[in-house]
């Protein structure tokens, strides 16, 4: 077992699961999730490789999860919580890790998460023009919404002329 | 009298068009040649000037951008007239070596103004970079020009072709100004180590960026004369004109696949390098042969 | 002079115009991975008179690689009314046709032909080179006849047109 992955399971508040020799999963609670994340950069995880959210729409909960690693023991790290459906709010990591930045806004917009701090997050971000739901969350019906805004082809259909080959 | 004045007025640009469409034929099949492909018609350009200049639709954006594309033209077609082809004189008796140089620039003035007027930033960055470019080569083209004025003691263009065929070609005289005079010959006309101008993943092909249709088969028409002009004058102070019309074909056509050979396999300068370069290498070797000429 | 009548004209123009088509080299979906072994020397393109050119003021085909979001059409249409005419444009792959593998995404648009109108499809995901030559030479064939003629459609059905991208663009 590494060296690193003893210093990490010493951060209070925090359980860590083994999953193999370099990849690691840390659970913490979300009032805990800063000082976590700044005590694993203080360990070293340097790098914020990517950071999003799953919908768990059984347990009525978010998991917010960051994937960090670590260049000189090569590990990577998995820092996750769990937040609340209805009132989503988390406070922003872009003070310890500046690429959170552009994360953020995507999971406001996609997923519909408020994130306090993040100078740019209620902005329009990829989506132009979008009134309805948060488009990742498992309740948005993404069948019906194509079915009611698009039209598909059928063969019988002649009222726009386009050749095929 | 009348009727033979109205000939060469029509005939000689004529003469010069069919000869820059010919060697742009051959450019292309040359190019392709050289990548292993079959390469495309070999009238294509002919094809391509036909198919610009039938298309529809004007758009306009203002008047000096319909101009501009005229006066590079009429530009063109009147620097034609001071270049002497073999068995005849054409205008150099009243004009010199010096003034053709002033002439030449007139065209791309016109289209600085036309690219200038046209409401799309990439035009205005190409038409920046292409004066620049003319900056650069503009100063080993004119130490070449001074040496082989002091050489033959004239600056009349007909007369140095007449000396050079008595004499020997000025190219085994003058061997460094001749180089000089071979790298000059690429920037001029936008070949590739130094297409800045006319980038055409970069700048979406420079001034030309909002042309289109009938003003771009315009613009075509004027890179067929562009051609003449220089290979002919490259011809006429180094190679000692010709005798006939087919010797001067042939020598042009030595010169440009000579070209081509280079063009195909360099990449692109930027344009500061490019000026860099031009002031440091071809203005040694023209210093090199000026001072040659003044010492013997 | 007098003998050459509007017909007359109109099929040597033809002849000639297909023979130099210049496409838009704008890669707007992931259809594009075909194109440039299509340009090289292996399938050669340039056989036919097709060079690739980057501004829309110099192109004739709009070449439309593979699927079509809300905010690339709204540049498609603008790239579009840019072109001069004559202007062509082909789609390729299955998604312009009928969504392809994105039937169900909530920012593809299904039917390219409601907005633009198109003159030829390639069917494949994504096609072969072989069967993009094969199309130009297609489109070839539908110019010597005629029938190419997408750009007249979008001037005399300009309202049918412009509706259906305002109920989609918004």
């Amino acid at each position: 077992m590494k060296d690193i992955i003893e210093r990490v399971k010493k951060i209070s508040n925090a359980e860590v699961s083994i999953r193999k020799d370099n990849l690691i999963f840390v659970d913490t609670s979300r009032e805990r999730l800063i000082s976590v994340l700044y005590d694993m950069k203080l360990l070293g995880f340097n790098q914020l490789s990517i950071m999003s959210a799953v919908d768990r729409l059984e347990d009525g909960e978010f998991e917010i999860f960051y994937v960090l690693y670590n260049y000189k023991e090569k590990v990577n790290a998995v820092v996750r919580s769990r937040i609340d459906r209805e009132n989503a709010e988390i406070e922003t990591a872009e003070k310890i890790y500046p690429p959170a930045h552009t994360y953020e806004r995507e999971i406001t917009e996609m997923f519909g998460i408020k994130v306090i701090g993040n100078s740019d997050s209620g902005k329009p971000f990829i989506l132009e023009n979008w009134k309805d739901k948060p488009p990742m969350r498992k309740d948005f019906d993404s069948v019906g919404y194509v079915n009611m805004h698009y039209e598909f082809r059928h063969s019988a259909d002649e009222e726009t002329e386009g050749k095929n080959e | 009298m009348v009727i033979k004045e109205i000939l060469m007025a029509v005939g000689i640009p004529l003469l010069a068009f069919s000869i820059g469409i010919v060697l742009m034929m051959f450019k292309r099949k040359i190019i392709a040649r050289i990548q292993r492909r079959y390469g495309p018609n070999f009238v294509q350009p002919l094809i391509d000037i036909f198919k610009l200049l039938s298309k529809k639709g004007n758009i306009t954006h203002g008047v000096m951008y319909d101009l501009g594309p005229i006066i590079a033209l009429a530009a063109s077609i009147v620097v034609v007239f001071f270049i002497p082809i073999p068995g005849m004189k054409l205008m150099t008796g009243s004009a010199d070596i010096i003034a053709l140089l002033y002439i030449m620039v007139i065209g791309s003035l016109a289209m600085a103004l036309g690219a200038g007027e046209s409401a799309n930033p990439n035009s205005s960055i190409g038409i920046a970079r292409a004066l620049t470019l003319m900056l650069g080569y503009d100063l080993p083209f004119v130490i070449v020009i001074i040496t082989l004025v002091l050489k033959y003691h004239t600056t009349n263009l007909y007369v140095i072709t007449q000396m050079q065929a008595s004499s020997g070609w000025a190219m085994w005289f003058l061997p460094l100004s001749a180089i000089a005079g071979i790298i000059v010959t690429y920037g001029a006309l936008g070949e590739h180590p130094f297409d800045v101008a006319v980038a055409p993943h970069e700048v979406a092909t420079g001034p030309m960026a909002e042309y289109g249709g009938k003003h771009l088969g315009l613009l075509m028409i004027n890179h067929a004369f562009h051609i003449y002009i220089e290979l002919a004058l490259f011809v006429d102070l180094f190679m000692g004109g010709a005798s006939n019309i087919f010797y001067f074909f042939a020598k042009m056509f030595v010169i440009f696949v000579l070209l081509i050979f280079f063009d195909e396999v360099l990449p692109r300068f930027r344009v500061d390098d490019a000026v860099r370069f031009y002031w440091r290498w071809p203005t040694i070797l023209a210093l090199l042969g000026l001072i040659i000429v003044l010492v013997k | 002079m007098d003998k050459m009548t509007e017909e007359q004209y109109r099929a040597i123009s033809n002849m000639l115009r297909k023979r130099s088509l210049w496409m838009l080299h704008y890669c707007t979906g992931c259809g594009a991975m075909e194109l440039p072994p299509t340009m090289t020397s292996r399938y050669d393109m340039e056989r036919f008179g097709i060079v690739p050119y980057v501004t829309p003021r110099q192109a004739d085909i709009l070449l439309v690689t593979g699927y079509v979001n809300i905010k690339t059409l709204r540049r498609i249409v603008t790239v579009y009314e840019q072109m001069l005419d004559p202007k062509y444009v082909i789609g390729f792959g299955s998604c312009p046709i009928n969504g392809g593998v994105y039937w169900d995404s909530y920012s593809v648009i299904k039917r390219l032909d409601k907005y633009i109108p198109v003159d030829l499809y390639i069917a494949g995901c994504m096609p072969r080179p072989e069967a993009i030559i094969t199309a130009f030479r297609y489109l070839m064939d539908l110019i010597d006849k005629g029938k190419a003629d997408g750009y007249k459609r979008y001037k005399e059905n300009l309202e049918f047109y412009k509706a259906n991208q305002r109920k989609v663009l918004g």
